[in-house]
């Protein structure tokens, strides 16, 4: 079992045509990913990658199957690609596209919610499923099957983590970015219960960031979490007020900073690690049940919580 | 963006609600020549991008046209909050028997749009949305949704408060949900809103604050925008990269925030401080890295730099094509540590292995340019 995308996946990808597009198809083709067609408005009957382009998103649908799509469209002309794919029908929807209006993605997130399907993103690097293939953008080279779930608002720390692992022999079953905007249509809590509920998955690392309150609602859901999870939250040493490239992580006044963040997550049981590096150890730590999180934090080892770990 | 309170009222206005008369004015005799149009008394604020202005002495009420001398004198010129102050707002003076605070927030959190009402308006709220205490009265409303005015008044006649004019105070309601539909806003409030004798409501101050994003389709901010970068942040913006200057000696360039912020923290815990931070985004390209290299070394205080990127797809040769050409033409030998990984990773290596001031490293590990960068600095 895996989550998100198995045998069955049949993919789509909006804007193909595009430069962006283009080189991703081949990049999702040469990951192993089933994809099955492409869609730019006015195109149709063009191939690229050897997949044939249609006009819609129904034409796909029909004549190819296509069950997914991933959306490279440009941003003014991101939210009516959205829109197309879930009133087609479509369940499972990512959005790599950055630079979407904050109003645009709320209107996807409503719509989404109208049509029961799951939209990932925007300004997110998508989904890896090692053996199975990828919707989006990350490097296959960084991953390596095994039993670890990732979930990042951050695509290029996550893969800087995904490569930690990595490197120390601990692989994946699945990495999603959900995305950097203040706006995440899919949150964390909804990646980590897939990983809760997947056989497969032994531990999950959360890679979280300054701004919002998505850890601090993640973490209500781990606490009640079977599985450790980690967490590097990025952003502890960023001044206040100033946005830092992600258009979500920015500190207002009185919510958003990383100590909010990891001390909701220490709460709930999560250990923090200081450094991408750090991330390996006490994940193993944490799956081979040795370490209770409480020790992580100031407490004593006598202050440990039963029944954790 | 924040978009100034004297330009947020013409938008206000050119949605019909009332707003008091004023003025612009950036030295004394402007102000003053204002004042007296409005017939001598005035209210003096300071044009800054910041809430808390009130309580920071930022607005002040002037009976007279000496005291609107006295209050522009004090503030033009001046910093308050962290802000420089080079434009005043000189407005007539309207006497309200009650302020109650309006507002439109995109909440992220909630993926909602709240319309929120308070019935003590006026500079207490702020402190009291922070402590997370404020009674306001909150609907929350489907993002996209045509929101007549109707379902407004509906919600306030049945909040069981006294409201002092249902229909009107619905229909200003209704009107600031859509202008900040229309405007992309993330913010749009109104505290205080002020209830005149004669029963009319005046929009004593307005915030907005615009979501970057949707600058694209406002042209018209776009251009404010953009006038109020300083150069550096405007260049980058050109080059399509972000930048954010910072305090330190370290120059920071990586591809994606996230990877910017880990970045960040790792310098910090080394005892390193960045003197800017720049992410270039997912497009790179030789002229993107070297515009972005020539950017981030161009305070004279930068030591040293770290590049930090992950290609995924984009060819990495010609980034360190672009990190060569950018140290050609900058004397000095300042180190660079670059860590680049992706498509095209060896021969990005091996181009800019033999530069003098380059220091590759090839592992995933951003804790190890740190440490490097920091033997090399330090």
């Amino acid at each position: 079992m895996t989550i998100l995308l198995d045998n069955d996946t049949r993919g789509l990808v909006q804007g193909i045509t595009g430069k962006v597009g283009q080189a991703q198809t081949h990049w999702m083709l040469q990951a192993g990913t089933r994809l099955v067609a492409g869609v730019t408005p006015g195109r149709r009957g063009q191939q690229v990658e050897g997949l044939p382009v249609y006009d819609t998103v129904w034409d796909a649908i029909e004549n190819e199957g296509a069950n997914a799509s991933v959306i490279f469209v440009p941003a003014p002309f991101a939210r009516d690609a959205a829109f197309e794919a879930l009133d087609a029908g479509l369940k499972l929807v990512i959005v790599v596209t950055e630079h979407i209006p904050m109003r645009d993605t709320l209107e996807i997130k409503v719509r989404a919610r109208w049509a029961g399907a799951r939209v990932i993103g925007p300004n997110c690097p998508g989904i890896f499923v090692p053996g199975v293939g990828k919707l989006g953008i990350m490097p296959a080279g960084i991953f390596r099957h095994g039993s670890v779930g990732v979930v990042g608002r951050s695509a290029t720390l996550s893969y800087e983590v995904i490569g930690n692992l990595t490197d120390a022999g601990l692989g994946q079953t699945a990495a999603v970015g959900i995305g950097g905007d203040p706006v995440a249509c899919t949150g964390f809590t909804d990646v980590l219960r897939l990983f809760e509920a997947d056989e497969l998955t032994r531990g999950v690392v959360l890679v979280g960031e300054i701004g919002g309150s998505a850890e601090e609602q993640a973490a209500e859901y781990i606490a009640t979490m079977s599985k450790p999870v980690v967490a590097l939250i990025a952003g502890r040493a960023v001044p206040p007020g100033r946005r830092f490239g992600h258009a979500g992580a920015i500190v207002r006044a009185g919510s958003g900073a990383a100590e909010q963040k990891i001390r909701a997550l220490r709460e709930a049981g999560v250990s923090i690690a200081d450094t991408p590096a750090q991330i390996p150890a006490l994940l193993q730590e944490r799956i081979a049940g040795v370490t209770d999180p409480v020790s992580y934090a100031t407490a004593p080892p006598s202050a440990a919580r039963p029944g954790q770990g | 963006m924040i978009v100034a309170e004297d330009r947020a009222k013409q938008f206000l206005a050119s949605y019909g609600l009332q707003t008091p008369h004023g003025r612009v004015a950036q030295t004394l005799d402007e102000a003053m020549a204002a004042a007296k149009e409005l017939g001598g008394a005035a209210v003096v604020k300071a044009l800054i991008p910041t809430g808390g202005r009130g309580k920071a002495g930022g607005v002040r009420v002037c009976p007279t046209a000496d005291q609107v001398r006295d209050a522009a004198h004090s503030l033009l010129g001046h910093h308050l909050l962290g802000h420089p102050v080079s434009q005043v707002l000189v407005e007539q003076m309207i006497p309200a028997v009650r302020e109650i605070y309006v507002g439109v927030v995109a909440n992220s959190a909630t993926a909602m749009i709240d319309l929120l009402v308070g019935f003590s308006g006026g500079v207490e709220i702020e402190a009291a949305a922070q402590r997370g205490d404020s009674a306001m009265l909150h609907l929350a409303v489907e993002p996209g949704d045509a929101l007549p005015v109707h379902r407004v008044r509906r919600w306030l006649g049945q909040a069981n408060v006294e409201v002092f004019d249902l229909a009107g105070l619905a229909s200003i309601l209704t009107t600031l949900y859509h202008a900040a539909a229309d405007l992309d806003a993330i913010l749009l409030e109104i505290n205080p809103l002020a209830i005149t004798q004669t029963g009319s409501m005046v929009a004593l101050d307005c915030k907005l604050e615009v979501d970057d994003n949707g600058l694209v389709r406002q042209p018209e901010l776009l251009e404010l925008y953009c006038a109020s970068l300083s150069d550096r942040v405007l260049r980058a913006r050109t080059l399509g990269v972000s930048y954010v200057p910072l305090d330190g000696d370290i120059g920071v360039i990586t591809s994606g925030a996230g990877l910017g912020m880990a970045t960040l923290d790792l310098l910090k815990r080394a005892g390193l401080s960045p003197a800017n931070f720049l992410d270039t985004g997912g497009g790179i390209s030789e002229a993107l890295v070297k515009g972005s290299l020539e950017l981030i070394l161009e305070p004279a205080q930068v030591k040293g730099a770290i590049i930090n990127l992950y290609g995924g797809i984009n060819r990495m040769l010609e980034a360190a094509k672009g990190i060569v050409a950018a140290l050609q033409n900058i004397p000095g030998n300042r180190p660079v540590v670059v860590k680049i990984l992706g498509n095209q990773q060896e021969e990005a290596w091996a181009l800019l292995e033999p530069e003098p001031n380059v220091h590759v490293i090839r592992v995933i590990q951003t804790e190890e340019a740190v440490s490097r960068l920091a033997q090399l600095v330090g």
